[in-house]
């Protein structure tokens, strides 16, 4: 068991880097966070050119948070930014080695590869490889756990004790999996298709309940709910103040609480440049369409109605067609986006928010080459195009068994208990055995006769690992392709005209030739980036009649232009200047002589 | 007389009779002199209402102990005084009242409000039985100024009644790129910021009102042919940034009460809430204070003006509060209308306006306890005769007419000429800053004293925790019965139904053990007639958690089934009011 685990679920120790002549695309390694933090100060220390370590803060833990800022040199004032998260969930511990990948391959290419110099030269990468270091350190600690929550407990079960009841390894075989046990209150069967897995009992099929579950753990303070109580309770990723939910204990308590959310929230407020950010996480917003709204939907009692505001769809899904095409990722999302950094970045922030799920485990068998590729195509199809609902509000689970620290993804209810049934059918097609244990006898000392089995910690966050260099490369050619839809203002024309002895007309053109507004319709309703500025520069003597000296603009969209138009009394020969600036559309700068 | 003193004097031996002309109780007049005396007809900016309570605590260090909290955002400390009598125990065993004044900086006499209340129960202590229980069984939590920086400015700068709402930090409130660069002027340097108008014959909005010039009135429609003479400029001041528009950035701009975590929402729903919950270091430092202060039962916020006892939900989508919390929000809100002349009871989203973020609302939909906010000052307390209504005047010429005939016309600036370098000859005038929301100094004093009563009315009702009976009966086997009737002598629950409903803090814990004995069964009494309605726990009998508490002036009935011998020990414990303990022989 032991040895097939460490098969599948490689924990990479410290590995040297290599000499300079690294590949362009590394294999993404899952690194512990000493290891992942000594290759990301390697790399710039070894590439000062191009990248640097930018300290956002500390974990609960009192763990660094960096930022890893890939640019040509010191990025130009106001020029586009993307930041990319990874690993914010705990257990997607996979993201950050993908994120990891990216950085090194970008910073390896910086000298020779063109694509890679052309980005660099305009737009400025900002990598937080691992937002969540805390819950991340159980993917390499033992026993082996999914952790999701990092911050505050709670007393979970109400019995005025904290902690008293947390998961643990009961059968000391190094994994703390999952237990089923007999019991008439018991609301789970073993499914009658495939009795490795666990579905509700459904009476209306003439079923009744026969098994608890819960996470592997002891029941210390005999109230017969094992495992219910763990010490830590909040999630990073509910801890944002969009939806928050007040009193679940996932959230913490009060939103930008948690340390490590706040360093995020306080790093993106900072950095202004940033005008996009991707989140590897289990949050969708690119595979399937996202839920929208009329950009002036009206509030229901004064809030927003839920969506993207419908202009940004739109152009949401222009990058969501790309990213099919780019990478072919079907995965679908899961979990609520309230409190999450993904939906607070665009509906508070006005960020373009990719969010991608980067892998889940398929609810089907895996297809042997060939075989039945069309069919699939005409059942994509057909099902394809369909808006997604809203994420279905997955709210933190109030079975203390499911609530437990580390509780583990999916809630299993009927839907999700028939898509183990489709997961066990992949793992026995792909040959991946190790990602299910099977069931097993043990004698707990406080239940009695109980099993310990389930999917395995991490089953359904990291794919087979012969994928992962193809992934991150994939991932990796959507990301540099976002670099030119980024806006970046440009004074296509500047004239100047003497319609008379002393009086001359200026007449300018701004243009954003990129695909994305200047301001998106989120953030313009945020208010969150301030206008363009254009500051007309006379000289002196020369005085202003019609139009401002200064012209704030809100409003230049994508692929538009904008003209704007003075009147100025100057008699003699004259430079006219005009100066543009923004805080993530570049800057521009224009000069035309004024003949006598 | 003597009876009188000698019930006063209480707590001290009978042979000590006060000598006339001190100790007597403040609220009443004959032979009292305070230890501290401070003069309630006028106001204190933060310097000065520090220095006061460092004076109270110099003289009082029994009873009162400064707390600094947190910076605000120039590094003035933010101060919470803590009053309990230290002898009687800790402020952590006791349920606390927190009272704090002045988010918004303008909104200043709410400090002085903060300091009568701790002045009011350091003075009494001693002579007066219920206000010892204030400070033998209860503690305080007094904030005097949330926003100490803006509450200096107010004192310190040129401005008007709005000016100095905002916390200090610098904003971009025009989304130029710079930072508080078009903030309203002084422009005729008289130390205050007003209004500006301009005569412009035949062709204004306004026309002077024939009455009082001092006062316009707008021009009919024009097909009566009357034109106006004069326009309104609006506040005091020039366009220091050239944008085209005057004074649009001002100092800071955002409003500290709509950081709070609850249904709080971004600035786009919620003006002045902030990039995100508790932004501000004075917002956050406050919020860290009471996460960590379980035992607080009671808060009260002070804003100004409009004479009101709010209560939320700040906003609509939030539902409607607990029908049992409500039931205490209206008794002690309606007795706040009968202390109050001119103070409404309100709901805020209904009655007053859309709140996303407030404080005292966080009080009760985040930490589970009955709060409110008062906002001092009604314009209606100028004239407080009803019976007089049909000869006062009303609207500005009434406090046109409140300020010539009480402030000998101290209150407004009349109107002069100006040379305004945009709108060329301008007239600068109208009411200062202390005008409309304050008080004027002879009605400070009765605005303290009867909202510190109020306090002190919400205070009283934190609840009590009393074992009221133990009955034992023998069962037969050995085995007995134990009834105890705890009792929650006040209206406050142990547990507001909100705090049991979304499981804040911890549930109240009744137990009972004792050597020798053995607690086989155990649990709540439904009925007192029938003690075989039991709602048995299901397990740890001798240790019952109860989510829902003890009700406001009601009682829990607990049954336990004991065998052995030996004295049953049994208490309650709960956050919000002090163990209670009884023992009973069980043999």
């Amino acid at each position: 068991m032991a040895a097939l685990l460490s098969a599948c679920f490689v924990v990479a120790s410290l590995i040297p880097l290599a000499a300079q002549d690294a590949p362009a695309a590394r294999a993404p390694e899952l690194l512990d966070n000493a290891a992942l933090a000594a290759r990301l100060e390697a790399l710039a220390k070894q590439h000062p050119e191009c990248a640097a370590l930018l300290p956002i803060g500390f974990t609960r833990q009192r763990q660094p948070l960096n930022v890893l800022r890939l640019s040509n040199g010191q990025p130009a004032r106001g020029q586009p930014g993307i930041l990319l998260v990874a690993n914010i969930d705990g257990p997607q511990v996979f993201g950050s080695a993908v994120a990891l990948a990216h950085v090194e391959a970008i910073a390896a290419g910086f000298a020779k590869d063109e694509r890679i110099k052309a980005f660099l030269s305009n737009t400025t990468l900002y990598v937080l490889a691992r937002a969540n270091p805390d819950a991340a350190a159980a993917r390499f600690a033992k026993p082996l756990a999914e952790v999701e929550a990092s911050g505050t407990g709670v007393d979970n079960d109400r019995d005025r004790r904290l902690a008293e009841d947390p998961p643990a390894d009961v059968d000391g075989d190094g994994v703390i999996a999952w237990m089923r046990w007999k019991d008439p209150e018991g609301e789970w069967i073993a499914d009658p298709a495939d009795t490795r897995a666990m579905s509700r009992a459904d009476a209306k099929k003439g079923q009744r309940g026969e098994y608890k579950l819960a996470v592997e753990g002891r029941d210390l303070d005999r109230d017969e709910t094992p495992s219910e109580d763990g010490a830590l309770d909040a999630l990073l990723n509910q801890n944002f103040p969009y939806e928050w939910q007040e009193h679940a204990p996932a959230a913490g308590r009060f939103p930008m609480d948690e340390p490590e959310s706040r360093a995020l929230a306080e790093f993106l407020l900072a950095r202004k440049d940033v005008a996009l950010v991707i989140t590897y996480g289990t949050l969708d917003t690119l595979v399937e369409k996202t839920k929208s709204v009329a950009d002036n939907a009206p509030p229901q009692k004064r809030i927003p109605p839920a969506g993207w505001l419908e202009s940004d769809a739109n152009l949401l899904a222009e990058l969501s067609k790309r990213y099919g095409e780019l990478t072919g990722n079907k995965t679908k999302g899961r979990g609520s986006e309230s409190g999450s950094f993904q939906a607070w970045a665009y509906q508070h922030r006005g960020l373009w928010s990719l969010a991608i799920p980067l892998w889940d485990m398929p609810t089907e068998a895996k297809k042997k080459e060939g075989e039945a590729a069309d069919k699939d195509k005409d059942k994509d199809k057909a099902e394809g195009g369909e808006a997604k609902d809203a994420p279905e509000a997955e709210k933190p689970a109030d079975k203390p068994a499911e609530r437990a620290a580390g509780g583990r993804g999916a809630k299993k209810d009927e839907a999700k208990a028939n898509e183990d049934l489709g997961r066990l059918k992949w793992i026995d097609s792909a040959g991946e055995s190790a990602r299910f244990l099977p069931w097993k006898s043990f004698a707990h000392p406080e239940l009695g006769e109980v099993e310990i089995g389930g999917f395995a910690p991490y089953a359904r966050s990291e794919p087979p690992q012969s994928e992962w260099p193809e992934m991150a490369r994939k991932e990796l050619d959507f990301l540099l392709s976002l670099g030119a839809d980024l806006p970046r203002i440009a004074i296509s024309e500047l004239s100047a005209q003497r319609l008379a002895s002393g009086l001359i007309e200026v007449k300018a053109a701004l243009l954003n030739d990129a695909l994305l507004p200047v301001h998106n319709k989120a953030n313009a309703r945020a208010d969150s980036s301030r206008p363009l500025r254009a500051k007309l520069v006379l000289p002196e003597g020369a005085k202003l009649i019609a139009g401002s000296t200064q012209t704030l603009i809100r409003d230049l969209g994508g692929k538009s232009r904008r003209e704007l138009r003075w009147l100025v009394l100057c008699e003699s020969p004259t430079q006219i200047g005009l100066k543009v600036d923004s805080d993530h559309a570049g800057e521009a700068t224009a000069m035309v002589e004024v003949k006598p | 007389m003597l009876a009188l003193l000698l019930a006063a004097q209480a707590a001290a031996p009978a042979a000590q009779a006060p000598a006339p002309g001190a100790g007597g109780f403040p609220g009443l007049p004959a032979n009292h002199a305070p230890k501290v005396e401070i003069a309630w007809n006028r106001l204190y900016d933060t310097d000065q209402l520090y220095a006061l309570f460092d004076k109270l605590e110099a003289a009082y260090p029994a009873l009162v102990k400064k707390q600094v909290i947190g910076f605000s955002t120039e590094n003035r400390e933010l101060r919470v005084y803590v009053l309990t009598n230290s002898a009687k125990g800790t402020d952590a065993e006791k349920p606390a009242m927190w009272i704090d004044a002045n988010v918004h900086g303008n909104e200043v006499q709410g400090g002085e409000v903060v300091l009568y209340t701790a002045w009011y129960l350091l003075e009494n202590f001693g002579h007066n039985p219920r206000v010892d229980e204030m400070l033998n069984e209860r503690a305080f939590y007094l904030l005097p100024s949330v926003n100490p920086d803006s509450r200096a400015a107010w004192f310190r700068d040129a401005g008007d009644a709005s000016s100095n709402r905002t916390g200090r930090q610098p904003m971009d409130d025009d989304g130029d790129g710079l930072f508080d660069e078009d903030p309203a002027d002084d422009l005729d340097g008289d130390g205050h910021i007003v209004q500006m108008r301009k005569h412009l014959p035949g062709e204004g909005t306004l026309r002077l009102d024939p009455d009082d010039p001092r006062l316009m009135l707008p021009v009919p429609p024009n097909d009566k042919g009357i034109k106006g003479d004069w326009i309104m400029l609006g506040e005091e001041g020039t366009d220091d940034d050239g944008d085209g528009r005057a004074n649009e950035d001002d100092v800071g701009g955002y409003d500290m009460n709509r950081s709070d975590p609850s249904m709080w929402m971004p600035e786009h729903v919620q003006r002045g809430a902030g990039p995100y919950p508790l932004y501000w270091p004075e917002t956050r430092a406050i919020a860290e204070f009471l996460l960590a202060k379980p035992n607080l039962a009671a808060l009260q916020s002070f804003h100004n003006s409009g004479g009101m006892i709010l209560r939320g939900p700040g906003a609509e989508a939030f539902g409607e509060y607990a029908r049992e919390d409500l039931r205490v929000f209206d008794d002690i809100g309606r007795d706040g209308e009968r202390m109050l002349p001119f103070y409404r009871y309100m709901i805020i989203w209904k009655d007053l306006y859309s709140v996303f973020g407030g404080f005292a609302t966080w009080g009760y939909e985040g930490l589970g306890v009955i709060s409110f906010t008062n906002e001092l000052w009604a314009d209606a307390q100028q004239f407080p005769d009803a019976s007089k209504a049909s000869i006062v005047p009303t609207g500005r010429k009434g406090d046109l007419f409140f300020d010539d005939a009480l402030l000998m016309g101290a209150g407004f600036v009349d109107w002069h000429p100006y040379q305004h370098p945009l709108y060329g000859a301008v007239e600068i005038g109208g009411f200062k800053k202390d005008v409309g929301r304050v008080p004027p100094t002879f009605l400070i004093e009765e605005m303290l004293h009867r909202n510190a009563l109020f306090c002190l009315k919400h205070a009283e009702a934190m609840p009590i925790v009393r074992i009221a009976k133990t009955e034992v009966s023998e069962l037969g086997g050995g085995v007995r019965a134990v009834d105890v009737v705890f009792e929650n002598q006040r209206q406050i629950p142990t547990r507001t139904a909100h705090a049991a409903s979304k499981k804040i803090g911890t549930p109240d814990l009744f137990t009972l053990e004792g050597q020798g004995l053995e607690v086989l069964a155990g649990g709540w009494r439904n009925d007192r007639f029938r003690p075989e309605r039991i709602e048995l726990a299901e397990r740890e009998p001798a240790r019952l958690p109860s989510e829902r508490g003890i009700p406001g002036r009601g009682e829990l009935r607990v049954r336990w089934f004991v065998r052995g011998n030996g004295t049953a020990r049994i208490g309650w414990s709960g956050e919000k009011a002090r163990a209670a303990s009884a023992t009973v022989e069980l043999r």
